[in-house]
């Protein structure tokens, strides 16, 4: 039984392909171990990949067996051609990840366990392979700092003034001035380092930091209620890092954050924080892109005006 | 050294506690190179199966050694935490009810300073609000697996609390072994303040509340409340001595009684006035 997930990083990998000039034959083909008797599985995963919602792709693609199209059928060149008309929105679109592959088990066992519904925020995918090293930590401060993308320093903090990132954030905080968020970072036990060293955040001991998991929601699978109470919410975050085998979850979910909304003081975390990644008791997985798709979702349905009453939700 | 005050009973569990803290971290590790070398052998999926139903389950002996790896994890968890002391750290200046809460006099390497933690603590006397601390670490070592958040190094109270109509602070020493002299500082008042306006607990990096009307919510303990720039930490005892809100217990007795003394030990004393971090060892 296949379960209908579209996972970010394959997502990246089929993007990333055919910039690399991998046509649609070769994508398929890509896919076809995934999906050995499902070729529609395949098809529809490209259509994710490069459409998000609709069929177009699915259309030009068809259904049908893997050996219905060998290499020179017509359908490759129609379907790579509507992926290269759709280049600019699909090279831009965002795409929740997680950290390491092996947290995709993690949540979904702990949906299932805890009989909820569980939204994560998309992290940096090169964090993953600093998790349990010795010459890093995660970070658990208050302030936002964003994760480096790219380079042997992927994955690992930094506050580059010149990161576009950074700069946003410190608007959003009330035109913080970078000298006082770098005091306050240190306050906190987060030093910057030069420009020399990519203006790096290291602790007291030198290590590097990454950035943790910040949970979006998380409800009850059947009567859609908050589950982050005072009797119960420390214990899910307990049994969450745990099983993550790492303490990466600092806080309560977002939704239940007492200043989701103050400017000020979420600054960049200010309202709904998308993408993100919904984890089912039923083993679901699924990616919400737009605060349109997020604000059609059971629970925040009912609920959204007052979780982020200045933030349009689809019908406003 | 241990603190002097501890009864013999609590003394006697120190080597079970210290075999329990070793085994939690001999499985913690196992558990995360099982599920790493289980996450090699899946690679890249393009699914993920969690159920023997699923096309993409894949069930390895790491799998399965992950899972028993957790499993204990759990159970050595369950154990710490029922056999963790239930001492004595103030008395209730309202009603003279010694405050007993679970807490580990061993070490900041023992379970109950993991910031999630969530130990089930006695029933308290209805005019206790809240339970901080603050621990002089002097040139104690700890190696704890996880982040602890001790407090500042010194006693210290929060006048955002101090305000509310009939509170009082009481502070107390335990020795902790291994060096670091901690303070626990608990919060009285004749009726207990709304959950929400309250701060987190010792050593917790987060206040999650339900209020009475049923609204659930989070903050983290460093975040300002309300109105307020900041969430400030006061020093100054002396001023709070002098309005009378401020009691202690004698330092080297079993905190079940208010001091009577009109001098406080806990005032000016050494150390340091922020809030500290004690990074994980490994």
């Amino acid at each position: 039984m296949y379960q209908g997930h579209f996972l970010g990083h394959i997502v990246r990998e089929l993007r990333q392909r055919r910039l690399n000039g991998a046509s649609s034959y070769a994508l398929m083909a890509y896919l076809q171990p995934f999906f050995p008797d499902a070729r529609a599985m395949a098809a529809r995963y490209l259509n994710y990949a490069f459409f998000g919602s609709g069929l177009r792709l699915i259309g030009v693609l068809r259904m049908g067996q893997w050996s219905d199209y060998s290499a020179d059928s017509e359908i490759w060149s129609l379907a790579d051609a509507l992926i290269d008309k759709a280049q600019s929105t699909w090279c831009s679109a965002p795409i929740p990840e997680l950290m390491r592959i092996r947290d995709y088990g993690v949540f979904l066992d702990f949906a299932r366990a805890e009989d909820v519904r569980l939204l994560v925020c998309s992290a940096n995918p090169s964090a993953g392979r600093w998790i349990g090293a010795s010459n890093a930590r995660c970070y658990s401060g208050r302030w936002f700092v964003p994760s480096v993308d790219s380079g042997s320093d992927a994955g690992l903090l930094a506050a580059d003034p010149a990161d576009a990132r950074l700069r946003e954030a410190l608007a959003a905080y009330g035109e913080l001035s970078y000298a006082e968020y770098a005091r306050l970072l240190a306050e906190s036990g987060a030093h910057v380092l030069g420009s020399d060293a990519g203006y790096a955040l290291v602790d007291d001991a030198g290590r590097r930091f990454y950035e943790g998991y910040r949970l979006h929601g998380v409800y009850d699978a059947k009567t859609s209620e908050p589950v982050w109470t005072a009797r119960r919410g420390e214990a899910l975050r307990a049994a969450l890092n745990r099983a993550l085998g790492e303490d990466l979850v600092h806080g309560g979910p977002h939704d239940d954050w007492e200043h989701r909304n103050n400017s000020k003081l979420a600054g960049p975390w200010r309202g709904p924080q998308l993408p993100l990644i919904e984890f089912t008791a039923e083993g679901r997985i699924q990616n919400l892109l737009s605060q349109a798709e997020l604000s059609r979702l059971q629970p925040y349905e009912s609920r959204w005006a007052e979780l982020y009453p200045v933030e349009p939700s689809e019908r406003s | 050294m241990f603190d002097q005050t501890l009864p013999p009973e609590v003394l006697a569990w120190k080597p079970a506690r210290d075999e329990l803290v070793l085994r939690h971290r001999a499985e913690r590790v196992a558990y995360n190179e099982a599920l790493n070398e289980h996450a090699r052998h899946v690679g890249l999926p393009a699914e993920i199966g969690t159920e023997p139903a699923h096309a993409a389950f894949v069930n390895t002996p790491a799998h399965k050694a992950a899972r028993r790896a957790l499993a204990a994890q759990v159970a050595i968890e369950r154990a710490y935490f029922q056999q963790l002391p239930r001492l004595p750290l103030a008395t209730c200046p309202h009603c003279q009810k010694p405050l007993y809460r679970c807490f580990d006099p061993f070490g900041l390497d023992g379970l109950f300073w993991k910031p999630d933690s969530q130990p089930e603590d006695p029933t308290p006397c209805p005019h206790f609000c809240l339970l901080q601390g603050a621990v002089t670490l002097g040139d104690s070592q700890y190696a704890p697996d996880f982040d602890v958040q001790p407090g500042p190094g010194v006693p210290f109270v929060l006048p955002r609390l101090m305000v509310m109509e009939g509170m009082e602070v009481v502070i107390s020493e335990l020795m902790l072994a291994g060096g670091a002299r901690a303070f626990p500082i608990a919060y009285f008042a004749p009726r207990r303040p709304p959950a929400q306006s309250l701060a987190a607990s010792w050593s917790r990096p987060n206040l999650v509340y339900s209020t009475q009307l049923g609204v659930h919510g989070w903050r983290r303990s460093d975040e300002p409340v309300g109105n307020l720039e900041v969430e400030e930490l006061d020093y100054e005892l002396g001023p709070w001595l002098e309005r009378g809100q401020l009691r202690w217990c004698e330092p080297g007795a079993d905190r079940t009684r208010i001091s009577a003394a009109v001098a406080c030990p806990f005032i000016n004393l050494p150390g340091v006035r922020q809030p500290q971090q004690l990074a994980r060892a490994t």
